[in-house]
């Protein structure tokens, strides 16, 4: 049952990425600018050179066939001999193309960046799971109490809290401050060390602060989450016979009332999920993290268009199959759900 | 349309790139990452200048070592090292350091061989120039530099048959170049189509790239090739090791480099967000970074850090859209009031809040630095409020009931727009905007997009009442790209619509000739046209400012130096 639902699922989410690319493409076109190689550095740029390059690249052609390169379909016509001519390889071949900018394949840019990416947001966002769920049953457990109004003012200072400001701040702090108190401090920019870097220690110290800025925002909200879905589920007939029962309370709370009451997070998790490859963009330029946010961010501004299309296209698929994930682990917390 | 007279990327290098949205992005209300600063007239220049020759200098008793490493800072990745290719400015600084040119430019701002044996003396008839190249220069491999190497780079960009390499300079060589030769091993002989004063300064600085790699590839396919991620065979100071996207660019020293030691074992590039610059120039995670001018007085209070100040040839300016096909010409057609708005701003205010006095006041089009300058260009327009209001009162512009100046029904009422996110240029049209409104002038700054709005605007559309924008020359004095109306046609820098046969004239001549007299004559005429004139008034000229740690030494850039000049002796004195 769950695996033709599955198998419906990844069928149905051909159209919505085909939707995405077709969207993605038609906006980067109407948007004014475009791509004029070499003007950044160079004044007396020769409209004769613009002209030239353009068309050695495809942008003189109309977006429409621009995307349908893009896609390979005049490859795939040329191959089975309808259409005539030398045509680039294209998505549909599994062919991301060639950034427009530097010529080199927007695989190898995802590929060289998407490791550093999930560093980042796996962390933060294990980190946000780890302690969000013990601070939220904190709080509904000792409901009103001290640490609870504590817990609940650092959650709405998290919500609150820009993470580009908060990364500014640890960064004079735990960087420069500690630096110049002669205190050990933490690297301030990039994933690892020049040279000598890389090893394991030299990573955790680079990840430290843009995880835990990342993490912060997470916990804020999901510890809010798990304590409201805490409070309900502390509140329900079973948990008042497992008490009646005379079940020890621990059991009782992290047994039965917890683990019905994390099915919401689920959702909330699996919607971070995109998030797991683009919601790092801010801290990852902050903290000059050499991950995919920034990446996106800077070529979307460069109207590098294949590269921008390359990232959406990657970013589309995670989030189709994130959302997938994300259903079927409801149906594994939750055996009340089926799926048809 | 052909724009022949102008010089190419080395010199000109960025067209305030430092000054696009991007950056800003980075910089996030940190403008100016790169550029500019203050000065206050020709002695604190030379002082800059000095400042930038002595660079950090080895502190009494400290040798040269080999070893250690220097970490420079960009707040840009590279693109690709392909000199061929390149088209930016953090691609250029590697790509520089990786393979040398036939010539580069010294602290003088004058040309000195590297490749070549010396700088050629062009023919009798002022047209052939002829390279005789040292025969101690070796590839990465051991393999010797030839004349093959010199005119297969120059083919890419200038043969037929490499037309589809994706090269911004092709037009370049070919409005100029008649053909390139290699008669013998070590000799390369270039014919010009005409005399052109730039040509050795625009052209001669390339990096040469080894044909032994590149030269099987199909020109298609030199736009893709690993060689310009990976480059595995050079010939300049370092060798590359390894680019980290997004991170860092490696590279170590050449051991084999014919011009002498390179001592620093490597020479990294870490990619990072330029707010930071200051921080990570304090905690020791970056030597060598740009500071924003208004950090400078931080900086230079951190004890392991020296800052390096040095004029630029970048100027920021403003133009008025004069096309009388346009509205905003029946505004800006009398040149009286062009001056009358000039002489209502003042430059000196804005050069000191603004730049924190890092930028000095433009008294003429031409950079102080530059052998064409005349430092007695008249007119100058000093800040006179009572002037400009009297000129523009006699030029029949005369303040209606709203306190706004008009003539025939026309309000002087006017937008200025320059790119979104540039604090600097932001807070100058702002403040501009506010001294205006005291003259019966209103002046509403509209801040752009950089890419996709401000540049088609001076490009192509052209629709802008007023703009505002910088531009960078390069060591030769000519202007052309501004001023020639050659360049109002669609595509060119002239977008304000000037048009002047004069000087048109002075411009072609000045370029047109070698005899340095003569050209530098005919620049003391363009500057006194254009003082008269004001198509698009020069605000400030403005420095550059430099964070170095102490521990580095002989990094010397100044206003001319070309980076394969000034981070040539180079090394760490902790050999760390």
């Amino acid at each position: 049952m769950l695996l033709k639902y599955m198998i419906r699922r990844t069928i149905a989410a051909i159209p919505v990425l085909f939707g995405v690319t077709i969207i993605t493409y038609s906006l980067l076109a109407a948007t004014t600018g475009d791509w004029v190689p070499g003007l950044e550095a160079n004044p007396t740029l020769k409209p004769e050179d613009v002209a030239r390059i353009r068309h050695n690249i495809g942008l003189d052609q109309p977006w429409y066939l621009q995307y349908l390169n893009w896609l390979g379909i005049p490859n795939l016509l040329s191959r089975l001999h309808i259409l005539p001519g030398d045509y680039q390889t294209g998505l549909l071949e599994g062919d991301f193309g060639r950034s427009i900018l530097d010529g080199s394949p927007v695989v190898t840019h995802v590929l060289d960046r998407l490791p550093n990416t999930l560093e980042l947001t796996v962390t933060a966002i294990g980190l946000g799971i780890l302690l969000a769920i013990p601070l939220g049953v904190t709080g509904a457990l000792r409901r009103g109490s001290l640490i609870d109004h504590l817990l609940t003012t650092v959650s709405v200072a998290g919500v609150a809290v820009p993470p580009f400001w908060l990364g500014l701040l640890v960064i004079l702090l735990f960087s420069v401050q500690f630096h110049a108190w002669g205190l050990p401090w933490l690297p301030a920019s990039g994933a690892y060390s020049p040279l000598f870097g890389g090893d394991f220690v030299d990573r955790l110290a680079h990840l430290i602060m843009p995880a835990t800025v990342l993490a912060f925002a997470y916990i804020a909200i999901w510890s809010r989450y798990s304590r409201s879905s805490m409070l309900e589920v502390l509140s329900q007939d079973y948990v008042r016979t497992a008490r009646a029962k005379g079940m020890p309370e621990r059991r009782v709370v992290y047994i039965h009332a917890l683990r019905n009451a994390i099915v919401p997070l689920v959702t909330l998790v699996g919607l971070e999920l995109p998030a797991l490859v683009g919601g790092g963009a801010v801290v990852e330029i902050v903290f000059s993290w050499p991950g995919i946010g920034r990446l996106a961010l800077e070529r979307a501004l460069d109207h590098d268009y294949t590269t921008v299309m390359g990232l959406v296209t990657f970013a589309g698929i995670l989030v189709v199959f994130g959302n997938l994930l994300a259903d079927t682990l409801y149906a594994v917390l939750d055996p009340r759900i089926r799926y048809t | 349309m052909h724009d022949d007279h102008e010089e190419g990327f080395k010199k000109f290098e960025a067209f305030l790139k430092e000054w696009d949205r991007r950056e800003f992005l980075r910089n996030s209300g940190a403008a100016l990452a790169w550029t500019a600063f203050a000065a206050g007239g020709v002695e604190f220049l030379n002082a800059c200048l000095n400042a930038g020759q002595s660079g950090n200098q080895p502190p009494a008793g400290i040798q040269p070592k080999k070893g250690g490493h220097i970490v420079e800072g960009t707040t840009s990745d590279i693109k690709g090292v392909n000199s061929v290719l390149i088209s930016d400015t953090a691609s250029a600084n590697v790509g520089d350091m990786l393979n040398d040119g036939l010539l580069t430019v010294n602290e003088k701002g004058d040309l000195v061989p590297t490749i070549a044996k010396e700088v050629p003396k062009v023919s009798s008839d002022s047209l052939t120039y002829t390279f005789k190249l040292r025969q101690d220069v070796k590839w990465s491999d051991g393999s010797d530099l030839t004349s093959d190497d010199v005119l297969f780079t120059y083919n890419l960009m200038f043969d037929p048959a490499y037309k589809e390499v994706n090269s911004p300079r092709r037009q370049d060589l070919e409005t100029y170049v008649e053909n390139i030769s290699a008669p013998d091993k070590y000799t390369v002989v270039f014919k010009t189509k005409k005399v052109y004063a730039p040509f050795l300064s625009a052209q001669g600085q390339y990096g040469i790239l080894p044909k032994k790699v590149l030269g099987s590839l199909a020109a298609k396919a030199i736009n893709t090739a690993d060689y310009n991620s990976n480059p595995t065979v050079t010939n300049g100071m370092y060798k590359f090791v390894k680019w980290d996207k997004g991170q860092q660019i490696t590279l170590a020293r050449n051991d084999k480099y014919y011009r002498g030691t390179i001592y620093p074992d490597n020479w990294v590039w870490k990619i990072h967000q330029s707010t930071e610059a200051l921080n990570l120039l304090k905690t020791g995670e970056l030597d060598i970074a740009t500071v924003d001018n208004s950090q400078f007085d931080a900086a230079k209070a951190v004890d392991t850090i020296n800052v390096l100040e040095y004029a630029r040839l970048v100027f920021e300016f403003y133009m008025y859209n004069n096309d009388p096909a346009k509205a905003p010409s029946k505004m800006f057609s009398d040149k009286e009031v062009r001056q009358a708005l000039l002489l209502g701003l003042d430059r000196q205010s804005l050069a000191d809040k603004i730049y924190f006095k890092h930028a000095t006041v433009a008294n003429t089009s031409m950079p102080p630095k530059s052998w064409g300058y005349n430092p007695d260009n008249k007119p100058t327009y000093p800040f006179d409020k009572a002037k400009a209001e009297s000129q523009l009162e006699s030029a029949g512009w005369k303040k209606g009931a709203d306190g706004i100046r008009a003539k025939g029904g026309v309000r002087l009422d006017f937008s200025i727009q320059t790119n979104v996110g540039n604090k600097v240029r932001e807070n100058l049209t702002a403040a501009m905007a506010d001294m205006w409104s005291q003259i019966g002038v209103k002046c509403t700054p509209k801040y752009v997009d950089f890419n996709q709005v401000l540049v088609p605007q001076i490009t192509n559309v052209r629709t802008f009442e007023a703009l505002m924008v910088g531009f960078q020359w390069g060591i030769d004095p000519d202007q052309s790209p501004l001023w020639h109306s050659r360049n109002t046609n669609p595509g060119g820098f002239n977008g304000f619509s000037y048009k002047s046969d004069a000087m048109d004239k002075i411009l072609d001549d000045a370029v047109g000739t070698l005899d340095k007299t003569k050209r530098k004559d005919l620049y003391f005429q363009m500057q006194k046209q254009l003082a008269q004139d004001q198509p698009a008034p020069i605000l400030l000229f403005s420095n550059a400012l430099v964070g170095v740690n102490k521990r580095i030494v002989n990094f010397s850039p100044s206003t001319f130096t070309a980076r394969r000049m000034f981070a040539l002796n180079t090394f760490a004195a902790d050999q760390k």
